[in-house]
């Protein structure tokens, strides 16, 4: 996981990761739970399920209330008959008359003594409250109208509990109204209200409903039944008499008409009570049954109540609204009337009225009890959540910090947490500890292993940890500090105490070398740091062995194992380094160039051994008499560079020199024969700052100087002096036409063929350099500005590919022909850049194999150059040609170190050949030598006839020359003369 | 871990604790109740009041559903099962499951004699242990002796409500009479006074009218068997006797019985008494008397005026005397008023009942209902006059009943019959076998004088000793039957 990923996730507990999703689902399982109920509108569904319940009972308790009145109160008629027989026969025996029936009880009690056994009868069996006949024959509204109302006789009953086995001699029965001889007939108490007869005349009683209503409807309707002027009364109290009641009750009409009285039977409220049970409505009796006439405008008259509600407004006798804030009500309607009777238009209805908090009761039972469930089971979720989560995340809370706690280089224990998953996970942990150190210790004995001796270490600070290898410290030379536990500090400290072994810190390898004193000598310690954001790791390593074998190779690459003194490469590199880096180190500085005289000499007379010695002896001197600061090399065979710096005057400069000088020359070499040879060295100073800045400038000044000490007086040592330098070399003031020349490759390329001295062919051309600038007169004039201004790099560079383009160009043109070699110049010390032969090589390939490098004999031939340009050469099948075999000062060591294809003899050696023995011996000589050894002969110079036979009767292989061919622009072929002479020769 | 194991286990001994210490101060509170207001019980008390006594009844029991009952979780059910002959007829169906017949109620309201029975059947619950001996202290002694059969230790009825006889007279047409004759209201102390008053009266009466023999009754009895009993306790002799062990021996000497008859049937059938209506209330109301012997408990019955005829009523006072008792006999006074019966049912039931009974009885209840209907409380403290007098309320008469029934109960020995198995038939013997042998010979006695026969001839017909033999012959042989 990488640093920025680390930080987008985001890192909780245990527990919260186990706690919220459960939280989570929880919340959710009680949304579902709530939403499923209220949602679904289970509460509204359960109300209505409750008022549908009230519905039917209503419906169910009106049908049975309907059934006991007109199954049961309401069977009048056979009693009816019963008492008209009577009434008949008794109108026919005279004992009673209709105009005088409703006199007065003396008039009546004939028929109301035969009418009273039917009427108690009839009371017991509808099972009703009371049960009378009232007696009247008049019509009743007349006497409404006149407000003279008239006492009418009849009998009243009542009975207090119709339910209850009758009494057999009912004593359950009270009379309310009968006359007094019926009283004392019947057998039967009366009550405290009791009166003989119906009394309207005084005590302001109007005429009950219950007989008028039935009795006028009877007597206004002749065609109604009996039946069909039955009817049920508005609630009443009988006059004296507390009971609420309602009555039920049909006239009495004989068959022919007459109508004298009615027949009926009362309900009181208590009894009715039993038929409408409130508490099938709501519980504990707040709901009421209301049996009551329903109005037009919806409201209750009239109205029998069982229950609490709405009893004060009926006893009252008021007119009952539900309200139905309150109350839930539902009504149904009786059907006791025929239709298109008297009184069919009275609608009795009975009401169910149930409080709404009695409906909403069991919803409200449901919604507590659910939200009691809830509560619970959030309390239930939350805790058990909060165990879980808990017990969860404490045995991996408390493994997780055992685990921190412990040192992982021990071997690790851990206790079980009881959970199987991470239990198997603690077991993995120890392994893995037991693992770890297991390969720590392979780990150290690996190291032990290694050739070297190693130790490291590693510090974590986050967390507080070292870990090292076992024997850390015994690589430092205190083995004692392993035995010892270590803290980070203890660490930090014990470390500083190897402060003053530190020798030098790599910068760029970021490693620290410390020189640990080691009985006999010392040892070496690299120590290799590595920071993290919060670790360090470090190696330790014995470098002992390395440094001192880098050391050695460092020592054998910088010095000349002569004289121990630096070689050139480290000479101009520590130098060179001085003036790139550490120019103010430099003050006034000197650079000497010295060449010992003699050398030659002493090599060439008493051999190499002797010419070695004369070296050292020089060597000596330098080291002897030359302070420290100084940088001395020998550069080659017998020429040193001595570079002195850090002066503040030239004077001191001079001092030391005059020093070095004097030891030089106190130096003596014993040579054979006892012969003392002093040692002598010519030398030339060129001065920092005063004669020029540039290493590469002073380098040829003090080359300058010394050339001119060797060049006259030989032996001393002289600063360069630069009017002189000047006025001697005019041309060096041309350098700038140098640069033009370079730049402009302002050159031209002439071509001498050079042919060959059997056949007259032309085996190759020599490019030839024309300088086509003023300042040079020739190419000799290039090579010495080129040389003063360093730039004898770029002319080598030039004539490569300048004569080469030339000779391509030819080859081209037809003007050479293609088999033909072509030879050029190359300056001794000089060669191509690595770039420039690549170049080179690409632009040239096809030719590669047609060149051969001539080499001159001007410069001094520089060892390193020339292996290098050798390797080059061989491996590009380049050919080497020694140019001016003979002339120089040094062409048997150059034949040899060169090993060159063709060897040119010099035109000095040709030049009148054929008069000199000396020059034919060399000829012969060389001949001899190149040809046994597989190498070519080119004669130079070739100018006459005698030359050209001479020449070619000595056996060289070429021949080049005015004679044979001038140089041209354009290549041409073999003069006449010459192939004439070559001809002749043949034969 | 451990923590959260620890709360709980203290979470539970507390739980267990909590219920420990309730289940502990529940029994020492009291006994274990069977009742539980969530649970309510029904019960059904079956009694025999009607009129005004229904109505302070049902209003008590009404009154015992919204409060107590409320809280304990009772209800009760409240039914008239006509008169107490009808109601113990209809028990006794119940009990022996007849056809038709209704559920054994609860509580039932029941004399000795009809208990008795009941309890022969196995059916009657002992009430002795939801009583403390304390509370039964507060119990008038003989009204709880009365209930404490076969054995004098077990409680089968509890009293709820009880009463003894007082003369009752419409003083407005006594005092016609008293200032004409010169009649003394001391006169009716003495039952011999009271006959000799009668036929004064009816002497009086007649002489009113031009009339022959028209005169009028003065005096009617309600119970008969009463009358018989205590008359003849009065006079020494106990004639249904009980040996406290549910065996009885029937003492009915002639002589006895000689004084019963004259002092009933001889005015009876010289018109100079008389029975015409269900009870001698009726009789006042319609005019037919002006006194009678009669239950305390009629008092609210007692009728404030006179109705001869549709036309003619009058209203009139009222005065309540002690029941006119045997010149030489002990004080001897009525115990009666049937006591509350419970029947075996569960547990719950039978405490219900009990719940309700004691409450009933309780001073306040049992003064209110007495006042309301002219019984007597059944409580020592509650059988206070003064105290009484304030409940009644304004009605005088109820008043003057009570006042009288406690003076009555506090000079005489209160009589109730011993429980025996025919009881009940031997108490009819006594209660019809004179009167309506009396009403019967009066019947015929009218008869003949309407046919002709002259007064004294036809009542000198009946009025011998042939026919008080014939008679005590009759009913001797009956109430002996009742002890086979």
């Amino acid at each position: 996981m990488t640093e920025k990923q680390k930080k987008t996730v985001k890192k909780k507990s245990i527990f919260k990761k186990i706690l919220i999703p459960l939280m989570g689902l929880l919340i959710l399982e009680i949304l579902i739970l709530v939403c499923s109920v209220f949602g679904q509108g289970i509460i509204t569904e359960l109300n209505n399920n409750e008022k549908a319940i009230i519905n039917e009972k209503v419906e169910s308790r009106k049908n049975y209330l309907e059934n006991e009145m007109i199954g049961s109160w309401m069977n009048l008629t056979y009693t009816a008959e019963l008492i008209n027989d009577s009434t008949e026969k008794l109108l026919k025996s005279g004992a009673i008359t209709m105009q005088t029936l409703d006199n007065g009880s003396d008039y009546a009690v004939p028929l109301l003594s035969e009418a009273a056994e039917p009427l108690l009868a009839m009371m017991r069996t509808n099972h009703v409250t009371g049960a009378f006949i009232i007696l009247n024959t008049g019509d009743l509204s007349v006497d409404k109208i006149n407000g003279q109302l008239k006492d009418k006789p009849g009998i009243y009953l009542r009975d207090s509990n119709p339910q209850a086995q009758p009494s057999y001699r009912n004593q359950d029965i009270l009379i309310e109204r009968a006359p007094i001889a019926l009283v004392r007939q019947m057998g039967i108490a009366t009550d405290t209200a009791w009166n003989p007869k119906f009394d309207f005349q005084d005590s302001g009683q109007s005429y009950y409903d219950f007989l008028y209503k039935p009795f006028q409807a009877a007597y206004e309707n002749p065609e109604y039944s009996m039946e069909d002027c039955g009817y049920w009364s508005h609630v009443f109290n009988l006059f004296g008499e507390g009971k609420r009641a309602i009555a039920y009750s049909i006239p009495l009409k004989l068959s022919d008409g007459s109508v004298y009285g009615v027949l009926g039977i009362d309900i009181t409220q208590d009894y009715l009570r039993e038929f409408i049970p409130n508490e099938e409505i709501a519980d504990s009796g707040t709901g009421a049954y209301i049996l009551a006439l329903e109005q037009e405008d919806g409201t209750l008259s009239d109205a029998l109540v069982n229950g609490a509600a709405y009893t004060k407004e009926a006893e009252e006798g008021k007119k009952i609204k539900i309200d139905s804030s309150q109350y839930y009500a539902y009504s149904e309607t009786l059907n006791l009337y025929n239709s298109n009777t008297p009184f069919s238009d009275e609608k009795w209805v009975l009401t169910g009225a149930a409080p709404l908090d009695s409906i909403m009761d069991f919803a409200k039972k449901v919604e507590l009890a659910l939200m009691a469930a809830v509560t619970v089971t959030i309390i239930i979720g939350l805790l058990g959540s909060f165990l879980i989560s808990y017990k969860v995340q404490k045995p991996v809370s408390d493994l997780s910090k055992e685990i921190r706690e412990k040192d992982p280089t021990k071997r690790i224990q851990l206790c079980q947490t009881g959970i199987e998953e991470i239990d198997q996970m603690t077991q993995a942990i120890e392994k893995l500890s037991l693992d770890v150190i297991d390969s720590g210790q392979k780990f150290t004995k690996i190291i032990e292993m290694a050739s070297v001796r190693l130790a490291g270490f590693q510090i974590d600070r986050a967390e507080r940890q070292l870990f090292k290898t076992e024997n850390f410290f015994d690589i430092f030379g205190c083995p004692e500090a392993d035995g010892i536990e270590m803290s980070i500090e203890d660490f930090d400290a014990k470390f500083k105490e190897f402060k003053h072994y530190f020798v030098e810190k790599d910068e760029l390898a970021d490693s620290y070398i410390y020189k640990i004193p080691d009985g006999r000598g010392s040892r070496f310690l690299k120590l290799k740091c590595r920071m993290t954001e919060d670790s360090c790791y470090g190696l330790v390593e014995d470098v002992t062995q390395s440094l001192l074998e880098k050391k050695v190779l460092q020592h054998e690459r910088d010095h000349d194992p002569l004289t121990n003194l630096f070689n050139r490469r480290a000479f101009r590199r520590e130098v060179q380094e001085l003036f790139e880096e550490r120019q103010e180190e430099l003050k006034t500085a000197a650079l000497i160039m010295i060449d010992l005289d003699n050398l030659k000499y002493i090599n060439d007379t008493y051999g190499h051994d002797y010419g070695d010695k004369y070296i050292i002896k020089a060597a000596l001197a330098f080291r002897y008499y030359l302070p420290a600061g100084a940088i001395t090399a020998r550069i080659s065979g017998d020429e040193f560079n001595i570079f002195l710096y850090g002066y503040d005057s030239e004077k001191e400069i001079q001092t030391v020199i005059d020093t070095m000088k004097m030891g030089l020359d106190s130096m003596v070499l014993t040579l054979p024969g006892d012969i003392l040879q002093k040692v002598q060295a010519s030398g030339g100073i060129a001065w920092y700052p005063k004669d020029s800045t540039s290493f590469e400038v002073l380098l040829k000044y003090a080359d300058y100087a010394m050339y001119m000490v060797k060049n006259s007086t030989k032996g001393e040592i002289l600063s360069f002096d630069k009017e002189h330098y000047l006025s001697k070399n005019s041309l060096i003031q041309n350098k700038e036409a140098l640069t033009r020349l370079i730049e402009r490759r302002a050159v031209k390329y002439a071509f001498q063929p050079i042919v060959d001295a059997r056949t007259g062919k032309v085996f190759a051309y020599e490019a030839l350099m024309r300088p086509e600038m003023e300042e040079f007169k020739s190419v000799l004039d290039v090579l010495e500005i080129a040389r003063y201004e360093g730039k004898l790099n770029q002319i080598e560079e030039m004539t490569w590919f300048e004569a080469m383009r030339a000779f391509v160009g030819h080859i081209k043109a037809g003007t050479i022909a293609e088999d033909a070699y072509i030879f050029f110049n190359s300056i001794p010390n000089q060669y191509l850049s690595m770039q420039a032969e690549r170049t080179f090589a690409d632009e040239y390939r096809e030719y590669l194999g047609q060149i051969v490098v001539e080499l001159t004999e001007e410069e001094r031939i520089d060892r390193e150059a020339w292996d290098e340009k050798r390797t080059h050469g061989r491996e590009l099948r380049r050919k080497i040609a020694l140019d001016d075999y003979g002339s120089g000062y040094n062409s048997e060591k150059m034949l040899i170190t060169i090993s060159p294809d063709y060897i040119k003899v010099d035109i000095a050696i040709v030049n009148g050949i054929h008069q000199s023995s000396d020059k034919r011996a060399i000829v012969e000589y060389i001949v001899n030598y190149a040809h046994e050894r597989g190498k070519f002969i080119i004669a130079e110079g070739v100018e006459t006839e005698e030359e050209t036979e001479e020449v070619i009767r000595l056996g060289v292989d070429y021949l080049q020359g005015y004679y044979v061919a001038k140089p041209t622009f354009t290549p041409a072929g073999i003069l006449p003369q010459a192939l004439e002479t070559i001809e002749k020769m043949k034969n | 871990m451990k923590n959260w194991k620890r709360a709980a286990a203290a979470a539970m001994i507390m739980t267990l604790t909590a219920a420990g210490c309730g289940s502990g101060a529940g029994t020492k509170k009291e006994k274990e109740t069977a009742l539980d207001p969530e649970k309510p019980v029904t019960i059904t008390v079956w009694n025999y009041y009607t009129g005004a006594q229904q109505t302070a009844f049902d209003g008590l029991v009404e009154e015992f559903n919204q409060s107590r009952g409320k809280d304990l979780g009772i209800t009760v059910k409240a039914s008239n099962e006509g008169g107490i002959t009808d109601l113990e007829e209809n028990v006794l169906a119940a009990a022996e499951k007849k056809v038709g017949a209704k559920e054994v109620p609860n509580i039932f309201a029941a004399y000795t004699d009809t208990a008795y029975n009941v309890d022969k059947m196995g059916i009657v619950a002992d009430l002795s242990e939801y009583f403390t001996e304390k509370e039964k202290e507060e119990y008038i002694d003989s009204y709880i002796t009365e209930g404490s059969f076969p054995d004098g230790e077990s409680l089968k009825i509890l009293p709820v409500a009880k009463a003894t006889e007082v003369f009752m007279l419409n003083k407005t047409d006594w005092d016609k009479f008293a200032s004409a004759t010169g009649a003394e209201l001391s006169d009716l102390e003495t039952i011999e006074g009271l006959t000799e008053t009668a036929e004064k009266y009816y002497e009086w009466t007649d002489s009113l009218t031009e009339e022959p023999d028209d005169g009028k009754a003065f005096f009617g009895r309600d119970a008969m068997a009463n009358y018989m009993i205590i008359g003849a306790m009065q006079l020494g002799t106990q004639i249904i006797e009980g040996d406290g062990t549910g065996k009885v021996k029937i003492n009915f000497p002639e002589e006895i019985a000689r004084k019963l008859w004259d002092n009933y049937y001889i005015p009876f059938i010289n018109g100079h008494f008389s029975a015409a209506g269900r009870f001698r209330s009726d009789d006042i109301k319609t005019g037919n008397i002006i006194s009678f012997v009669g239950s305390s408990s009629g008092a609210t019955f007692f009728p404030d005026k006179v109705i001869l005829n549709d036309d003619e009523s009058y209203s009139i006072e009222t005065e309540i005397l002690p029941a006119p008792q045997f010149k030489e006999g002990e004080g001897y006074a009525v115990q009666q008023g049937a006591g509350m019966v419970v029947t075996k049912g569960s547990e719950a039931e039978i405490e219900a009942s009990v719940e309700f009974l004691k409450w009933f009885t309780d001073t306040k209840q049992n003064t209110y209902f007495s006042a309301a209907s002219g019984y007597l409380p059944v409580k020592k403290v509650a059988n206070d006059a003064e105290a009484m007098q304030k409940e009644t309320d304004g009605n005088e008469t109820v008043g003057k009943v009570i006042e009288v029934s406690i003076e009555t109960v506090n000079n005489n020995h209160l009589y109730t019959t011993p429980a025996y198995d025919n009881g009940t038939t031997a108490r009819n013997v006594l209660e019809y076998s004179m009167s309506d042998k009396a009403a019967e010979d009066r019947q015929a006695i009218e008869a003949d004088i309407a046919a002709g026969t002259p007064r004294g001839d036809a009542i000198a017909k009946y009025d011998t000793d042939e026919n008080f033999k014939a008679w005590y012959q009759s009913t001797k042989e009956k109430l002996e039957q009742t002890v086979k």
